[in-house]
Formats: structure tokens, sequence, C-alpha cells
């Protein structure tokens, strides 16, 4: 829902008196963003009148507090009143905190209240001074209220236990002496108004106390208890306004509770309450209360219910979605802890992955939960199949975090399908992502395999809002199946601006304005342009970046250049787009930097991977950074870990950044909403937005969609004002297609698009767990079923696609489908593979990595050769080749012999790209190698070795043989030449360091490596 | 009684708050009921123009027989401050009851 009709229906309320009164709110937030936004004095006492309103509205509901009007009307005078001046005189000031304390709370908004309370210089309140015990009293309840609702750690919380209990040694020295102040007449009455206060204090006492632990058990109850006191004592204090203040503080003081971690999860399990204990008592980001999403999801979503085996969480970007995982993956492991249970979490990217394994055993593993992650590749290193292995035997791991398509491999291969180690709960993070193109059927076609292999497994979906989240749900489990949604339409985690910028003015004379736009989710919007820069004499002329030859990438840098914001993104539409973008910010910057050990420790490694001549080096320099695949899978971690900390001034990133950023963002400039050959879909463009100004930032973010000239902004308006529409599989489209070339057969569509590869696996692995073909054609509309995509075909969709699998599976032979279980690969890219590796004659000693890997041999080249010939990897590899000077297949043999023999980036640039300039040579050379070279030529390499005629006799060796040969293709992807070298990359080892760490490992440990888990080795 | 009246005049947060006493005190009332309904009009008539619409009116309870100079001296001591632009229209009400017995009675009457 957008502010608008949030604010509307105050408007609705008063018609006569708030006329326009959303605008004017929306205009003040948003001046206090953009300096240049100027408010009048009618308008600000328009929003005063608005906030008493407002009030009266909340008292007029008051019996219905658990309503969505009341919930409404509460966050909109939240945030009407923060928006405002707070009253000078002290006492004024305290009760008009309170009220915005307990409002935002009943709002369900107490995230942003400790926002806005963290602008509020905390010495303020140490300075006031009472001379009278009933306002020492207040004050200092105060003083424990603001520490209550920071609780920024443990102590906090003490402290504001501590605070009251000064109060009571207090007591006794001040409390006869002012009852003695006063005439008798007034005593009856000031006596009241002291006892409501005890009342009052002592229930901000139980709040910090139940916080802390969890104890007082019935903490509702004595609160309620010591409140309705308090509340009695106000009235016959005859203070209207104290009286007031007690019944604004009481359905706070309830909500408080039932926001507690102790409340909503009271009973679930032991390690749930371990887990509990953990996070809030730890140091770091202490966790005390849950977010309204949160909340929800347990409460009323059922999370932790018994009753459901499928939840999709459809909940806004950044509401909290790791936290409700981790208590589900609780929930399951202790369910199934006699049964060995395990979890998969698996995620889009491999950065994401990261990112949840450090974020999961930041969590979980205090509380004895164990996680591994597996690398991103398609395929199983030696170090992954020892694991898997031992596994079986004794579990190594509880939690086991991997991308989609690892997960995949591994599920048909049956991982997780034994009753002794069941897998359990499969958690999908961006699940969104069944829609996404080209791995969406692949992803849809995993969890379908799941419903049938893994009879124990559950299933968590976390996605930002999908409107059909209930179909999904009734796909994944009919009867077991809930969506998770929030009630509240119109809440949202944090507060933002989309707008267009477009360049207004002469030659180097002139503004960058943004024009706010108007969306269907909560985004402000003002009718005004919002001038945010303005040039006197620009770097770069306005007909340079805007107009008829407007050049995005070139507003976008001149644009970030000139925010004074910290923590801002570019959004580049290529990774070669981020060089040249990050070059400019790099050109316009004048600014010095002091030195800074975490910068130059980046600049350290990133100068030992890719050599002191990467742009990064110097770019770091002037706190910019660049991320996207092109990237070491490290370096981009180590610029993730650099905007967390809030040390870069900006990061260019390709839009794959959207999925699972976990850093603070204020703005992002937009040079594009496209992916190199699409438009972003509009759920991966939310989800980005959902990033910008996260829950716990103060400032509202900002997102700038740069506009190459005025003739873009319709389409833009358009663009962002479109609703997310209902989540289709990507079957649907593919046999849409495909009906239109009903000559093409499912095994010629493998060539023409490598995600029919997906159904393709599908349909073979169906077909190698059935007895014979009548017996898979009989039972193939049942199994089609459990897609999510046949359901949504229509009669004559079906129809075509039960023929066509008919005539498919007719021709799979049994062992290709194991094969291709195996690999990853279908049935027709293993029959190719087999018949091209016949002519190849590669013999079992061209498989040591010394005459693999030799500049003499030729056989890389052969494989080379057969790899490009996969439609699964051929496009990947082919990318190679895009846009400038071809590598030939020897070309690129030799790159893969020279990277896995340690040659630095530097050198490898010079002799493959010599005819580039040196930085542009080392860009390219980083792109194919991370980004190609080291998924695909990985993949295609593990593929061939489990050909039946790879020339390696597997039968013949033993088991460190088989991982020694295993871990080949992992050579390839981490680029080094020994064992020791790949388990040391796969723990983040800079590659320059792994070869000689690696021997030195191998000195301390000797052959034993593969019985060294990643714990052991970090 | 003067200082209030001074205080409702002179200070617009103790004015919202006698609007918020009174929005507490009809908030249980059905809308039809006619305290409700005056509530209501004269809320709407007090925030309609950008600066508040209202009348004070000050209104004395005692328990002694009449006395016309408990108005006239508060009329006296307000009349520089409020009479103008507003106006003030001060009402007294002397009840033949003891003061000490008014809650009792008042609690009756709601009971009935």
């Amino acid at each position: 829902m957008s502010y608008y009709l949030k604010y509307k229906y105050l408007e609705e309320l008063h018609p006569k008196n708030l006329i326009d009164i959303d605008s004017i709110i929306q205009k003040v937030k948003i001046a206090r963003r953009f300096e240049s936004v100027e408010i009048s004095d009618i308008e600000l006492n328009k929003l005063v009148k608005a906030k008493e309103l407002c009030e009266l509205s909340i008292i007029d509901n008051w019996e219905n507090q658990e309503s969505e009007n009341f919930k409404q009307l509460c966050s909109i005078y939240f945030d009407i009143a923060t928006i405002l001046q707070l009253p000078t005189d002290p006492q004024e000031e305290i009760f008009e905190l309170i009220k915005i304390i307990s409002f935002g709370y009943l709002g369900e908004g107490w995230h942003l209240v400790r926002q806005f309370l963290k602008k509020i210089d905390p010495n303020h309140f140490e300075k006031l001074n009472a001379t009278q015990w009933n306002q020492r009293l207040l004050i200092v309840s105060f003083k424990a209220l603001i520490a209550v609702v920071n609780k920024k750690n443990w102590e906090e919380l003490r402290k504001a236990v501590e605070y009251i209990n000064n109060l009571r040694e207090e007591q006794a020295k001040f409390e006869t002496s002012y009852l003695n102040d006063h005439l008798e007449n007034q005593k009856k009455s000031v006596a009241a108004e002291l006892i409501a206060l005890y009342h009052l204090a002592k229930s901000i006492e139980i709040l910090s106390q139940y916080l802390l632990d969890g104890q007082p058990n019935n903490a509702l109850e004595q609160t309620t208890y010591h409140l309705g006191y308090a509340n009695r004592y106000s009235d016959q204090a005859g203070n209207f306004s104290f009286k007031l203040l007690v019944q604004y503080f009481e359905p706070f003081a309830y909500k408080l509770i039932r926001n507690s971690l102790w409340h909503i999860t009271r009973g679930t399990n032991s390690r749930v309450s371990k887990f509990n204990e953990f996070i809030s008592h730890r140091v770091d980001k202490p966790v005390f209360e849950m977010l309204y999403p949160q909340r929800e999801a347990i409460l009323v979503g059922g999370l932790l219910n018994d009753a459901f085996d499928a939840v999709v969480i459809n909940l806004p970007t950044s509401s909290g979605k790791t936290l409700i995982a981790e208590y589900r993956m609780l929930k399951a492991l202790n369910q199934f802890a006699d049964q060995g249970g395990w979890v998969a979490y698996a995620v889009p990217t491999r950065a994401l992955a990261n990112q949840i394994t450090i974020q999961l055993q930041k969590d979980l593993a205090p509380i004895n939960i164990r996680i591994e992650k597996l690398s991103g590749v398609v395929e199983l290193d030696g170090f992954e199949e020892s694991l898997l292995e031992e596994d079986a035997k004794f579990s190594q791991f509880d939690i086991l975090v991997t991308t989609y398509e690892k997960l995949n491999l591994l599920i048909r291969q049956g991982v997780g399908a034994s009753d002794d180690r069941p897998l359990v709960l499969v958690v999908i993070d961006e699940a969104h992502n069944l829609e996404e193109e080209t791995r969406g059927i692949g992803l849809e076609l995993l969890l379908t395999t799941i419903k049938k292999d893994c009879r124990s497994a559950n299933f968590l979906l976390m996605t930002p809002e999908v409107v059909n989240s209930s179909e999904i749900s009734n796909w994944l489990s009919a009867d077991r199946g809930t969506p998770i949604s929030l009630g509240l339409h119109w809440w949202q985690p944090n507060e933002r601006v989309i707008g267009a910028l477009i360049a207004d003015g002469n030659r180097k004379k002139y503004n960058v304005i943004l024009k706010t736009l108007l969306t269907q989710k909560g985004t402000f919007k003002v009718a005004e342009d919002i001038k945010i820069i303005h040039y006197d004499e620009a770097p770069l002329a306005r007909s340079k970046v805007y107009g008829s030859a407007g050049v995005k990438k070139k507003f976008s840098a001149l644009a970030a250049s000139s925010l004074t914001d910290l923590s801002k993104i570019v959004l580049a539409r290529t990774p070669g787009d981020t060089f040249d973008i990050a070059e400019d910010l790099w050109n316009y910057s004048t600014e010095s930097f002091p030195d800074d050990d975490e910068i130059e420790l980046v600049i350290k490694y990133v100068e030992a991977e890719l050599g002191a001549e990467f742009p990064l080096c110097r770019f770091l320099k002037k706190r910019i950074g660049i991320h996207s695949s092109a990237l070491p899978e490290e370096i981009r971690f180590l610029i993730e870990d650099l905007m967390a900390n809030e040390k870069l001034k900006t990061l260019v990133a390709t839009t794959t950044i959207s999925q699972g950023i976990n850093f603070p963002i204020s703005s992002v400039i937009m040079a594009s909403y496209s992916y190199p050959f699409s438009t972003m879909p509009h759920r991966d463009f939310w989800n980005m937005v959902g990033r910008v100004g996260r829950a716990g930032q103060d400032t509202i973010g900002f997102l700038g969609i740069v506009l190459k000239n005025d003739n873009e902004l319709a389409k833009v308006m358009n663009y962002v004002s479109e609703a997310a529409v209902a989540l289709r599989s990507q079957m649907v489209s593919m046999i849409q297609e495909a009906l239109n070339y009903p000559s093409i057969s499912f095994e010629q569509w493998l060539f023409r698009e490598p995600k029919w590869s997906s159904l393709l696996q599908y349909i073979s692995h169906l077909y190698k767990q059935t007895q014979s073909l009548d017996s898979f054609i009989s039972n193939l509309e049942i199994n089609l079923q459990s897609t999510l995509g046949y359901r949504q075909l229509n009669q004559i969709q079906r129809n075509y696609l039960r023929q066509n699998i008919r005539q498919y599976a007719s021709g799979i032979d049994k062992n290709h489908a194991s094969l291709s279980d195996l690999t990853g690969f279908s049935t027709i890219t293993i029959r190719n593979l087999i018949g091209q590796l016949s002519d190849a004659g590669i013999k079992s000693s061209d498989w040591s990595p010394n005459q693999l890997f030799s500049k003499q041999g030729d056989n890389l080249k052969k494989l080379v050769v057969i790899m490009l010939r996969a439609p699964e990897i051929r496009k990947q590899m082919e990318e190679i080749n895009i846009g400038e000077k071809s590598l030939d297949r020897s070309s690129i043999a030799r790159l893969i012999t020279d990277w896995v023999n340690g040659k630095n980036i530097e050198s490898l640039a010079s002799t493959y790209f010599p005819n580039d300039n040196f930085a542009k040579s080392v860009e390219r050379c980083t792109r194919i190698l991370y980004r190609n070279i080291s998924n695909a030529a990985t993949w295609g390499l593990a593929a061939i070795q489990k050909m039946p005629n790879s020339g390696i006799g597997w039968e013949k060796l033993t088991e460190v043989e088989k991982r020694k040969l295993a871990n080949l293709p992992a050579m390839i992807h981490y680029g080094v030449n020994s064992d020791e070298a790949v388990l040391l990359r796969k723990n983040n080892l800079p590659r320059s360091l792994s070869s000689r760490m690696g021997e030195l490992f191998r000195a301390s440990v000797g052959d034993d490596i593969f019985s060294h888990s990643s714990t052991s080795i970090r | 009684m003067e200082e209030q009246l001074r205080d409702l005049y002179s200070n617009l947060n103790k004015r919202a708050l006698l609007i918020r006493y009174l929005a507490n005190k009809t908030r249980n009332l059905e809308s039809a009921h006619p305290f409700k309904k005056d509530y209501q009009r004269a809320l709407n008539c007090y925030y309609l123009q950008d600066h508040p619409n209202y009348q004070l009116i000050g209104v004395l309870i005692r328990d002694i027989a009449p006395d016309e100079s408990d108005l006239q001296n508060s009329y006296q001591k307000l009349e520089s401050h409020v009479l103008n632009p507003r106006g003030i229209k001060l009402i007294a009400c002397y009840i033949p009851i003891e003061k000490e017995k008014w809650n009792d009675l008042i609690r009756k009457e709601s009971v009935k």
C-alpha cells in the first residue's frame, strides 16, 4: 500500500479539516532527507492539527486496539509526531516522547521507535534536573524506559533496572519532605500521583527484567496489576495530563512483552530456549524483541506449528526472514533429533551462501548447531565427497548451506532420502527465483524431487511479496501448507523515496532533479521536483550525460559523485560497466581520505590476488568499491564487509547484488533497471528497493533511476507503478513457446535453450526410479501433478507435455539417467559426451594433475572442445569470447593450465590479452576466470570424469585416489594445483598464498587431509 | 478558575489536553448520543480554520449562597487577558448541598 493510501485514511476521518494531509506528511518526510524541499509555516501548522486530530481518532478507537484501523492511526501519529519539533518544556517533552514510543509500538513499528530515539542526544535527559520528588520519579522512570526501548545490549537493560532500584533508595530521602511541602487539602492528590508513579516505575522494572531473561514468567499479569493501580491513582491525582500518560503507557507495556522473544516462543522447545538465551545475551547485536512480521509469522502464521509441512513466508524485503528461518530450523532439528535429521538452506548465489553461513554460524554455532557450506559449483570435490560420505556414517552437520543447483545434485544422488539421516527441512531463500527465466525451472523441479524422494522433508520458502503464495504452499503440501503474509498492508520495514533522475539546465550549469514516482508500495511521493544537486560548473556538460546523446553510465557516476550520502550503491548493467562507472567516480573524486587499516588490508589482498595494477586497488583508496561476478568470491565478500562497516562511500555493483545484501544502504543510483538481456523483473526491482534504508537505518532510503532523456520518464513511471503479478512457473512459458514450434522435439529444445536441461533431467530422474517405460508412463500424470508448472498449464499444454515426455523417455538409457543425476547434465548431453570421449582417446595416466595441466599435453584442449558442445555450459564458455578478440580452444586450455599452475592475474592478462590496454586486459581476464572458467570448466571437467569412457578406472582406485581425482575440477575452480591448496581455498585463503600454505599444511598433517573438517582448518 | 481559563486561552497544548479529556469522556458514547454529537460538532468547528475557533466558558460551582462578587472578581481579572477577541462567558452554579456529598450523588446518578 502506498503512503498516499495510508495517510488518506486520516483525511477520510476528518474530511473537512485535513484536506490533502497525505501530501503534506510526505513532503515534510522528504524535506528531512533533501534540504532543498522547503516547508511553509502553513504546512507545519496543518501538520500540528493533523497530529492532534489523529490522537483524537486513536482515543476514539481505544477499545479496538487489535484492529487494523487503530494500528494504522497509531502509525500515522508516529510518522507525524517524529517529523515535528518536540515541546521545549521538559515535562511536556517527556509526555510527548512517551506518546511517540507508545503509538510507535501500537502501530507495529518499534524498530522505527528505536531509530527515532537514536537521534536524541542521550545526555539530553541526563541534564534534566528535577527539583520535586514527583518530577524526579518521572524523569528517572523515563530514562529507564528509554533504556528498555533502546536496549543496545544486555547492560543497558540492567541499567534500566538499576535506575528503578535507585529510586527506591531515594524514596526514603525525598518522599516525606515532598508531601510535607504541600497543603493539607492537596496532599491526597499529590500522594495519589506518587503512588501512580511508583507503580509505573515498577512496571518499567518488570519490563526490563522480562526482556533480560524471560522472568517473571507472569510478567503480563504483574504489569497489568501495577498499571491497574497506576491508572486508578492517576485518576485520583486529578491531573489529566498524567492520567493520559498512564493510559497510553499501559498498552505499550503489554505490546513490549508480547513482542519479546520469550513471550512469542514460550514453551516451543529446549533448543529455542537456548537460542533465545544466546541471542539476547550476546554482546554484538543482541535480539530481545521480534519485528512485527516475525511475531506474526510465529503467533498468527503458525511457523512453529507441527500441522504445517510447507510454509511460504511472503514478507517484504528486510522483514527479518533469517531469524524466522532460524526458529523454523531449530524446530525441525529438535523434532527429528533422534532420527539424525538435517536441514538444507538453499540460496541463489555463492555470495549469499557465504553471508548466510556466517550469519548462521554466528547465531547457531554457539548453541552447538553444526553448519557446513558447500561450494557453489555444480560438482562435488574430494572434500565434499568425503564430508558427505562421513556424514552418512556419523553425522557431520545439522545445517548445510548451498546453492539451488548444488542441492539438486545432492538430492538426485539420494542424499537426504535415507531414514537414518533424513533431510527434514529445506529452506529456500529468495524463493521468487522460481520464476527466474533460466534457473526457475531447475528450482521448481528440485522442490518437486525433494517432495517425492525425501519423505521427511518439510519446506520453508522465503520470498518478498508473492501474490499467489497460497498456491505455492498448496503445491508443496496440499492440506498441510500455509502461506504467511502480513495483515497490515501498509507496514514497511523502512522508509524510502523512489524517483527518476533528470538533468535540467544548460551546458555546464544545471541541476540534477529527482522526480518522485507513484508506486503501489510504501514509498513517499510529492508533486514538486526535488533539486538534489546543483552545478555552476559541472565536470561534464549536460549534453554529455543527458538528452539525445545522454549516457546513463556517465550520468550515474556524476550524480553519485556529487551526493554526500555514505553507503550508496550505483547499479550497473554489466560487470564491465562497473569498472567504467567506478573509473569516472575515481576521476571526479578530489577528496583525500585518512589511512584506514581495514581498507589497506583489502587493498593488499586485491594486490596479492589480482595484481597491484588492478583498478580496484586505486578505487578503494578513494573509498569506491566494485562488485560483480567478474571478481573472486573472496574479494566480493571483503567488499561487502567494507560496506557493512561503512568504510566505502560508493559501491558500484551489478544488479545481481539485489539478492541478499545484508548491509545498510542509504541510497541507490540505478544506471540500469535491466539485466544484460532483459528488463529487471518487478519482484527483483522491489527486492532491491527493499534493501534501501533497511530497518535500523536512521534516514529515508532513496532510490534514483537515472534517465537518458525526458522521453524515458513515462516508461520509468509505468515500470515502477506496475504491481508484481502472480508467480508463474517457467514451465508454462517453455511449453507455450514449444507449442508454437510443434516440429521441434524436447531434445532439440535443449540445444536452443539450456534451461530445458532441468526438465529433461527431471524426467530422466523419474524414469531411473521406475521399473519400466510402461510404469513410468502410467505414473507420469501423478508425477507431473507434483510440479507447480503442470498445475498452471491448460489442457492442451498438458497433453502436449505428456506426449513429448513419453517420446523423450522412450529414448532414455537408464545408465545415462544415473549419470545425469551424478553430473547435472541431461541424458542427451551425456550421450554426446560419451560419443566424443570415444574419439578423444584419453587414458588413465592423462588424468594426473601434472599431465592434465601440463603445457606440453593437449588433453585439456580436447576436453575443452568437448565441453564447448555441452548445452548446459556452452553459453558460459562462449561468453569468454563475447565482444572482443576471441580466444581459441588451445588458448582457453593454456589459460586454464596457467591459472591452475599459479600464474598471477597480471601475467595471465598480458599473455592472453596483449592487445588490450593493461587495465582492460586485467578486467577481462578476471571476468573470464571467475565468471566463466571457474564455473563452466569446473562443472564440465567434473562431468567428463564421470563418463564410463573417461579413461579413469575408478574401480581400481583407492578412496584417497578417487578423492584426489575428484579434486581436479576444483583445482580449476580455485586456480591452484594441489589438494591442500584446494582445501585452503575452500576456506577462503587467498590464491596467492594457498600453494605455499598448502605445502606447510601437508607437512603438518601428512597425507590424511580428507578427514579434516572445514572447522578444524579454520 | 482564572488560572485555568488564562492557560486555556494562551496555551495551545492545554486546550489540546482539554479536548483529549473530552474525547476520552465521549469515546464510549453511542454516536447518536447528544453529548457526543455536540462534541463532534464543536471539534469540527474548532479545527476547521487555521486559527482555532472557540469560546471560553468558565463554570464555577459552589455550595454556598449565590454571591455576585465571585464572578465579578474573576471577570475583572480575566478581562484584560481573554476578553478580546475571543470573549468569555462565566457561569456560576450555587448548589444547596455540601460539596463533600457531591461525589456520592454523582456516582449514584451515573449508576441509575
